[in-house]
């Protein structure tokens, strides 16, 4: 009985992307993820970056004036957005090597929103 | 001895009065002297105003016109700035798009097409380059475009 409440219990924290390494405090581990009905991927860069695979990627690059976020998923889709929003780029140019980035986009490619938490939550670059 | 003294003051008086008048005869202006001057005056004149007429066609302004071609050539000048701004947007603009044309014609977006496309775009306004890019992520989004790094 208690082997399988710890099964469980490992099992949700995987689902859920979330454990505890060695390192004390709670980590994120979300790989790259793309809800294409929402229109929207995020992903902890940090974590994505120490995947062993060569497939995700997650990133948004700044022009200063202009920015986009880009995020490839393990199934190898692609999903961007364009954003010259001074709150978007705000986010965007708080972004970190250890950041966790969400985006939602629309049907022209623009980004509705641009989420980037920074903090202790994500793992660290390897 | 007396005659003899008169005939010396009289020569003396006569020397006197040729040179007195040889001096006066050259300080009063003759007919010539007053030509020469008139020649003069004519050629100050004539040279001023070739002075003048190259430094108006050198473009230097007298003082007077000085305030009223300044403005003129200010507006000018922002006429033609604001003309080259305008045709170098309209120009990057037109070659961003372009570059995304192209991708969409093979339907791939390359490492190639990213440097080329921010390239081009560098100098637009924020709102411009991001209509561009939103093409490009637009495509990619509705499958139109494949991602090749």
């Amino acid at each position: 009985m208690k082997r399988k409440t710890t099964a469980f219990a490992v099992g949700a924290a995987l689902a859920l992307g979330i454990g505890a390494s060695a390192n004390a405090g709670l980590h994120t581990m979300f790989p790259v993820t793309i809800n294409d009905p929402a229109m929207t991927a995020n992903g902890d860069v940090s974590f994505v970056h120490n995947t062993p695979d060569v497939i995700q990627y997650l990133y948004c690059e700044s022009q200063g004036a202009n920015a986009r976020c880009v995020a490839r998923n393990l199934a190898g889709v692609v999903r961007s957005c364009s954003t010259a929003n001074p709150a978007h780029l705000a986010a965007i140019h708080s972004m970190g090597t250890d950041s966790y980035l969400a985006f939602w986009w629309n049907a022209v490619g623009q980004c509705t929103t641009v989420i980037v938490r920074n903090g202790s939550l994500t793992v660290p670059k390897a | 001895m007396n005659r003899f003294a008169i005939v010396v003051i009289a020569c003396l008086g006569v020397m006197t009065a040729v040179l007195l008048y040889l001096r006066i005869a050259e300080r009063v202006p003759t007919a010539s002297n007053l030509a020469e001057a008139e020649i003069i005056a004519r050629l100050d004149r004539l040279e001023k105003s070739i002075v003048q007429l190259a430094t108006t066609r050198a473009g230097t302004p007298s003082a007077t016109d000085t305030a009223t071609l300044a403005v003129t050539a200010a507006s000018g000048h922002a006429d033609l700035d604001g003309e080259r701004v305008t045709a170098a947007r309209a120009s990057a603009i037109r070659d961003g798009n372009d570059i995304v044309d192209r991708a969409l014609g093979v339907g791939q977006w390359t490492g190639d097409d990213v440097r080329a496309l921010a390239e081009s775009t560098g100098t637009l306004d924020g709102e411009a380059a991001a209509a561009i890019h939103a093409r490009v992520a637009a495509a990619i989004n509705s499958d139109r475009l494949k991602v090749t790094p």
